[in-house]
């Protein structure tokens, strides 16, 4: 008996999970992403530190050398979609993230296969891209290599690289997610004309008083403009079900959309006669945004 | 694709009279159209006195537009024309277009313009709601 007992415990003793293999790394891993109007840019990379290294050439890095902005496996940069860095043209994809520095400029590179130790740094001319910068200097001094986007356009954003006091700023650049508008006459028709609108105020828990809203034709683009006592316009953005998007327009151009609560119409007679704003579980218990027919559609 | 809070929270800004801020632009250049050019001020005292008369007009269509121009004048005097007339010398305001040669019995933009405002002023709006309208679909 105390023989089996003594058996069962040393099973448990050795069925017992050994500990996760040390993970610590000198340069850990991170990840930086940002998205631009529907694009993720993505870059991964691990994080070297000074720890009390010269910064700069024969210290950190070597000039006439290639090297990964990172440690261990080489740094990628990552688009969804194609993109512009430093005005040259990329495709999505995965790449690894290469640099060659002078005492002048530094030379940027992607190379195709994502996958490289930072020991195994391809020959320039293996590279799919290569551009070059001259880095800025900043006046302080960053112990960890860092990449963020500190800037984010309706068009595109900026990758910064730094790293001691060395500062490299890249300017990538977006494909708009959406097409030109190219609605017909034909097609907007049944939504033209005059139109009164109503928003929900969440902070008063109450309607906003009626306003009037044209619904014109522009460019192939539906827009209504409201005039309230800050006249404004937004866009109606088909979508293939059907539905529409509501885009807010600045500057004559759409700075953003509200994706979360489709517009629908609803037709009488091949005329819409109402419409509003989906109402959505989580966003709330009722439409934040209605229109109601006022009169007939301009001849 | 997420939900966007803040997007709802700038139309209700706008619409509440809030600060132009909201909008990332100046009020001023809101109501006068921040990306066509600024409209003009009417004139005081503007009158159609120089919008072409009807015999004028030879353009049967034409001449219904010119009647509309005729009856609002203080309103198109504050309308920027965007067919381009707007950088000539002598050209003040949409209404320009329709007085002396009357250059609008030729122009598409000027007549659709026209068109617009005395629809929009009909229905009631503001000078400055004609005008936002007047830039979203002649904007360009």
């Amino acid at each position: 008996m105390i023989t089996h007992r003594l058996s069962v415990l040393a099973l448990a003793i050795v069925a017992i999970p050994s500990p996760a293999p040390a993970q610590v790394r000198l340069s850990e891993a991170s990840v930086i992403s940002q998205t631009v109007d529907g694009t993720v840019i993505t870059v991964s990379y691990s994080r070297p530190q000074l720890r009390g290294r010269p910064p700069g050439p024969d210290g950190v890095y070597h000039h006439e050398h290639m090297w990964t902005p990172g440690a261990n496996w080489a740094t990628t940069l990552e688009a969804s979609r194609p993109i512009t860095l430093n005005g040259k043209a990329v495709a999505a994809g995965k790449y690894s993230f290469w640099i060659e520095t002078s005492a002048k400029d530094w030379t940027f590179h992607l190379h195709p296969e994502p996958r490289l130790f930072h020991t195994a740094a391809p020959k320039p001319t293996a590279m799919k891209h290569s551009f070059t910068v001259t880095p800025e200097r900043a006046a302080e001094s960053v112990e960890m290599l860092t990449f963020d986007f500190p800037e984010v356009r309706r068009d595109g954003a900026t990758l910064r690289f730094r790293w001691a006091k060395v500062v490299v700023p890249l300017r990538i650049e977006v494909e708009p997610s959406r097409k030109n508008a190219d609605m017909t006459a034909q097609q907007a028709g049944p939504y033209l004309g005059g139109w009164t609108i109503q928003l929900y105020d969440e902070s008063k828990n109450q309607n906003t008083p009626e306003m009037k809203m044209e619904m014109l034709l522009s460019g192939g683009a539906l827009r209504g403009v409201v005039d309230g006592p800050q006249p404004w316009t937004m866009e109606f953005i088909p979508e293939p079900d059907g539905t529409f998007l509501l885009g807010f327009v600045e500057g004559g151009k759409v700075v953003e959309v509200e994706t979360a609560t489709p517009i629908v119409f609803e037709l009488e007679n091949g005329r819409a006669t109402r419409w509003y704003a989906k109402v959505v579980k989580g966003i709330g218990d009722k439409s934040w945004i209605w229109g109601t027919r006022r009169q007939s559609a301009p001849p | 694709m997420g939900s966007s809070p803040n997007s709802r929270r700038r139309f209700l800004h706008l619409l509440l009279g809030g600060l132009a801020a909201a909008a990332g632009l100046p009020r001023r250049a809101l109501a006068r159209g921040a990306f066509a050019g600024p409209h003009p001020e009417p004139r005081p005292g503007i009158t159609a006195a120089r919008v072409l008369k009807a015999e004028q007009v030879e353009d049967p269509k034409i001449r219904v537009i010119f009647d509309k121009v005729r009856e609002i004048p203080q309103v198109v005097d504050g309308i920027r024309c965007n067919c381009g007339c707007a950088d000539l010398e002598g050209f003040y305001s949409l209404l320009s277009c329709y007085e002396d040669k009357g250059m609008a019995q030729h122009c598409l933009v000027c007549q659709g313009q026209a068109t617009l405002v005395h629809e929009l002023h009909k229905k009631g709006w503001s000078l400055n709601g004609i005008r936002t309208a007047i830039d979203a679909k002649f904007g360009g």
